[in-house]
């Protein structure tokens, strides 16, 4: 953490004043899911997914000088349509069941000024706290099973920024994190089951942002993410990778 | 090498970012799924088996001794589960990076379970696939358990003996002969000590004590100390059972060394 934060103290004075801008996104958000026997690779996982798409909608404010970001999200997804995927078929689940996701975050962002390679791209280093609250319902053979997971995250993140004088730019993003969580599933099955234990987990994200500036202050932004996860609880593990297409206007103030 | 020194610090940055990119999911993730797979629906449980493989060609008589299996261990502890399993059989225990071929997994949050079958088809085989099932049922019909000595040894305990013995009968001689390998109870139900235990002595002893305690004294009390965590689980049996857990380890000890088969 100390060399992330101390590396680039070496760019140049930033004397620019700060500019924030608001991006509203919405999309579409796969979620895949397979429970784990072995979290250390290999990894053993499920010969079976667990798989759901639905809408996510999310709000961005970045306060940003030439060299350095700072940036608040807020995002909501909801997955139905659930299905096991077996891999040579898929398998419908019940209507009921769903899995809803609350996250936010902050990250600090600073760039390198001397442009790589290419005029115009630069590469960033940056630091990224996060929150998220998931609720999963299942139907099991009858039974119901309701998941709740709180948790909290500490990431780097390794970003790359083109910004040419036209009315395109890109940014690429890939953060690594660790998290602690703690978690919750209550079992009904005839009668009610309970259990709740802290666990820990990892996620590496990968984003790219194409952005098309049509007025002024005004910008179109396309994104693309994915996001792998493992977690491990107490005398259980899964898995996961959320995929995510969104499309979003950005409003510099 | 000459240069500007953050030039080059940022280059190596970018061809960092440019090789890891997506790349770290994909170590530290699992493999994709499968395709190579044939599906022979049951009632019940649906096999996957491998083209032309020992699996497939005894996939009807696997197919009878998992039914039956689904059927006793729902009866057996009462339970109200009744979902549709997947089984995966692969062809060697290297094919499904298990370190022998005498090995399987289960994986109840996405209801499947996933063994090896070699030859021959007998009741090593059948016990093997019904262990891996049983944690299937018992995990969606009563939660997770509280220790890795009651989720291992209630899915052996469970297994039935309609097509083998080896199930009760194995279980109960093997503690009644094999007596220096009986491991105490106290560590197997401690799992700060299960992972120091030898693992198939660990798996026997609970199998074997739990299986005469649910013959003995039924499957409520037994559901009622299966979610025990490790530090509470000597005073639930003491609250359940009204004994102590060395009492009835000495009493199933007893029995065992009266079993006659």
């Amino acid at each position: 953490m100390a060399v992330c934060l101390a590396l680039p103290a070496a760019v140049q004075a930033q004397t620019a004043p700060a500019g924030s801008t608001w991006r509203a996104w919405a999309g579409h958000d796969t979620f895949r899911f397979r429970d784990t026997a072995k979290s250390s690779p290999p990894v053993d996982a499920s010969p079976v997914e667990w798989r759901g798409a639905g809408p996510i909608l999310g709000l961005d404010w970045d306060c940003e000088r030439p060299f350095r970001l700072h940036r608040f999200d807020v995002a909501f997804s909801a997955a139905g349509g659930f299905v096991y995927v077996t891999g040579i078929g898929a398998i419908p689940r019940p209507d009921q069941e769903s899995a809803r996701f609350l996250e936010g975050g902050y990250e600090y962002r600073r760039y390198f000024a001397r442009a790589i390679g290419i005029r115009s791209l630069h590469a960033g280093i940056g630091v990224r706290g996060g929150g998220e609250r998931r609720t999963f319902e299942r139907r099991r053979g009858g039974n119901e099973l309701s998941e709740t997971t709180t948790a909290g995250s500490i990431a780097g993140v390794a970003a790359l920024r083109f910004r040419p004088a036209g009315r395109v730019s890109a940014d690429v993003e890939w953060g690594n994190a660790a998290v602690l969580t703690r978690g919750r599933q209550h079992l009904v099955a005839g009668t009610e089951f309970q259990k709740a234990s802290w666990g820990g987990g990892w996620f590496t994200e990968l984003t790219a942002r194409v952005n098309l500036r049509v007025a002024e202050r005004t910008s179109l932004a396309v994104a693309y993410g994915d996001r792998g996860e493992g977690w491990l609880f107490d005398l259980r593990a899964y898995t996961d990778e959320r995929r995510r297409i969104v499309a979003g206007v950005t409003y510099a103030r | 090498m000459r240069g500007n020194p953050r030039l080059h610090l940022a280059r190596a940055a970018l061809a960092a970012l440019l090789a890891m990119a997506g790349g770290c999911h994909t170590v530290l993730g699992p493999a994709p799924l499968e395709e190579n797979w044939r599906m022979h629906p049951g009632p019940r449980v649906t096999f996957f088996v491998r083209p032309d493989s020992f699996a497939e060609q005894n996939v009807a008589r696997l197919s009878e001794v998992i039914e039956d299996q689904y059927a006793s261990t729902v009866r057996a502890l009462g339970l109200s589960y009744a979902g549709h399993v997947s089984a995966y059989a692969y062809n060697s225990g290297a094919e499904a990076d298990f370190v022998s071929d005498h090995a399987g997994r289960a994986y109840p949050e996405t209801e499947s379970f996933r063994f090896v079958a070699v030859p021959p088809a007998d009741g090593n085989l059948f016990h093997l696939m019904s262990h891996e099932a049983n944690h299937v049922f018992v995990i969606n019909g009563l939660g997770r358990a509280g220790t890795y000595g009651m989720n291992e040894g209630l899915a052996s305990a469970l297994v039935s003996e309609t097509y083998h013995r080896s199930g009760r009968h194995f279980l109960f001689t093997w503690t009644r002969t094999q007596r220096a390998q009986v491991l105490p109870l106290a560590r197997v139900y401690n799992n700060d000590a299960w992972k120091d235990l030898t693992a198939q002595a660990a798996y026997n002893t609970s199998a074997s004590f739990l299986a005469w305690l649910l013959d003995t004294y039924g499957a409520d009390r037994l559901r009622q100390i299966y979610g025990a965590p490790s530090r509470e689980f000597a005073d639930r049996v003491n609250a359940v059972y009204g004994r102590t857990l060395e009492s009835l380890e000495a009493d199933w000890l007893r029995f065992c060394d009266a079993w006659a088969g």
